[in-house]
This record gives C-alpha cells, structure tokens and sequence, in this order.
C-alpha cells in the first residue's frame, strides 16, 4: 500500500506564502509521497519559484512535480525548474522517477502535456503551419509520457500533468474550453502502460474524479477543485487487472528514468 | 428620440475575461463575470483575499455603473479529508 497526496494550481506568490505550511507538517503521517500537478506559479517568474520551494520544500516526504502553462508564462520555464530542484523537488518533463515506500516501489511519469481536445472533437494535424505546430506539441507530449510510464519499473504506476487525459474531470467547465484544457492523446498514453492513477490539474472549474477509457482512475487535484491543502489517495501494489488498450501513442522517445 | 450609444456586450464580456487573464497583477482564468442590468456579479476561487478585492477593484473600474457583487471566495487550505482507497 503507498499514500500519495496531491495538488496542483496553488499558483504561489508572496501573498500565499505560509498558507500550506500548517497542513503540510501533518504530510509524513498521512502520506508517502506529495505530487503537484503543476501552475505552481502565478506567472512563472524565479521569485514566485523560490515562494513554492520555500512552502512546498523540506517536507518529510519526497515531492515531485510538474510545471503548469502558468509556470511557462515568463519564459524562464528552465530557471524555475532549477528552483525548484534546488528546493529538493523533483521536476519532470517527459521523465520517470522510482521512489521506494517500505516494500512497495512508485513510478511517477510526469509530464506538463498540452491541449489539443477529446475524441470526436480535437484538433488535427491539418491545415495552417500554426494548428498543426499545436497538435504537434502534444502528440510529442503524449509519445514522452508513455515512453517514461513504460520505462519505469515499478510496482504502483502514477501518471503526472497538469493538463487532463480525459473529459470526466472538466465536468463545470465551459465546453467551449475543453480543447484548451487537455488532450485525449494523455490518456491514450496513460492506457497503454499499466498505470494506475492518473492525476493532472488546470480544470479549476471541474469536478475531482475520472476514468480514461481503459478503466485508469484519473483524479482532477486542482487546488479549487479539492478545497483543501491536499488530497490522498491510498494505492494497493498488485497492478490494476486491465490490458492496455493502446499502442497508439508510442512513436519517438526521449524520455529518462532515475532513482532517489 | 435620442438613442443610446450602442453598448455591444459581447466585446465587454471578452475585454473583461482578457483583462482578469493578462493584467500581470490579476492573473486568473477561472473567474465567472456576470452582468446583469444593474449589477456585476463575480465567482471563482482565488488563493488570497487579496486577490480577491484585486479583482473586485479592476472589474469595477471598468463598470462604473454598475454595483460589482464579489462572490469570489478563497480557497480552502485544510488538512485533507481521509485518504480515498482506490481499488
Ligand atoms: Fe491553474
Ligand atoms: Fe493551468
């Protein structure tokens, strides 16, 4: 059994600073790990960085994150990132991490994914240069999450984005914005491994809970979604009795696992 | 008969969603705008109380008119809730 808490869209600034900080010294009798499904910041600049590592660093438990469109606002994605891996949290984009809770080994694949809409009613690659760039950008996402979920061995699965792998969780949202706010290209990648959970963020208007179409518990961990400093979610090791149910997403990989 | 200058509210309803997104000092791009004859009525989450008035003061700004009714509330930071078993 492994406890992994979660929650994204905190969007940290100096005004926020502290706010956590008393339901985060409860963490390491609660849970195993902390994930955060990215819009860590406001306009992603190095000073709102430095407000999450100093709320969200030195915790009893191993963090691990993925940044958010937010956190890409001000260009300066990579010195955010060092930010925060200098606060001890582990960012992924397009990797895989193994931590290790008692007997039991968690895979987390993290990625930040893209828009692009669900089945029946996404994006194509066709038409202007500008369209397909956008359908690209996460096609590339998606091959980069499955290859890092099928690279890590591990015995509980955990898939990481900020944007949603599935319609379910955007339930409160305006259909109009489905295509901005995720891609079923994350899901297609999330089924083709034995994952078990699926957490992503950025539907702030949408409801927690969710499943892709392969039968993977997605859960939305949007700060305004949950209303509260984290959620739990408790995993059992044995892997999920499912087959995955596609290969499709799977093309060129450049993805890295590592251990901590 | 005079007429009054014509107010097109679809291209106020976007300039506002703009404004709440792209104003560096406002940022939000979940918060609902309501107009109504008299009133503008705003919900959402935000993460400080600050960023709630923030919003409240611009939005009104671009109202004069109008009485802005700021029904945005800032989230909830609680200890979680027992943790869900999923099976
Ligand atoms: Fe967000
Ligand atoms: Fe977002």
């Amino acid at each position: 059994m492994i406890r992994v808490a979660a929650v994204g869209d905190v969007h940290m600034d100096v005004d926020v600073l502290g706010r956590y900080r008393p339901s985060l010294e409860q963490l390491g009798e609660r849970a195993d790990v902390l994930l955060l499904a990215g819009d860590l910041t406001r306009h992603g600049t190095v000073n709102e960085a430095e407000c999450v590592a100093r709320e969200f660093g030195d915790l009893p438990v191993p963090v691990v994150a993925v940044l958010g469109n937010h956190d890409y606002h001000s260009d300066q994605q990579r010195e955010v990132t060092k930010v925060l891996a200098a606060g001890g949290i582990s960012v992924l984009e397009g990797e895989g991490i193994t931590i290790s809770c008692r007997d039991v080994k968690l895979g987390v694949a993290g990625i930040k994914g893209f828009g692009g809409g669900f089945a029946g009613r996404c994006a194509s690659m066709f038409g202007e240069q500008e369209i397909k760039d956008f359908v690209r950008t996460t096609e590339k996402a998606a091959t980069r999450l499955q290859a890092a979920l099928l690279s890590l061995d591990a015995d509980v699965l955990v898939a990481l984005t900020h944007y949603a792998p599935v319609p379910d969780t955007l339930l409160g949202e305006p259909l109009e914005i489905y295509p901005f706010l995720g891609s079923y290209l994350l899901g297609q990648a999330i089924d083709s491994a034995p994952t078990s959970l699926a957490v992503h963020g950025h539907a702030h208007a949408g409801v927690e809970r969710g499943v892709t179409p392969g039968g993977v518990r997605v859960r939305n961990v949007a700060h305004p979604v949950i209303r509260q400093a984290y959620s739990v979610y408790q995993l059992e090791a044995a892997p999920p009795a499912r087959t995955p149910v596609s290969q499709g997403a799977g093309r060129g990989i450049d993805s890295l696992s590592h251990d901590v | 008969m005079v007429s009054e200058p014509r107010v097109v509210d679809e291209y106020a309803d976007a300039e506002v969603h703009r404004m709440l997104t792209e104003d560096g000092t406002i940022c939000e791009q979940g918060i609902e705008v309501i107009r109504r004859d008299g009133a503008v009525l705003l919900r959402g989450q935000v993460e400080t109380v600050h960023r709630r008035d923030a919003i409240g003061e611009r939005v009104a700004a671009m109202f004069p008119d109008k009485t802005v009714c700021n029904d945005i509330v800032v989230t909830a930071v609680a200890g979680p809730s027992e943790p869900e078993v999923i099976t």
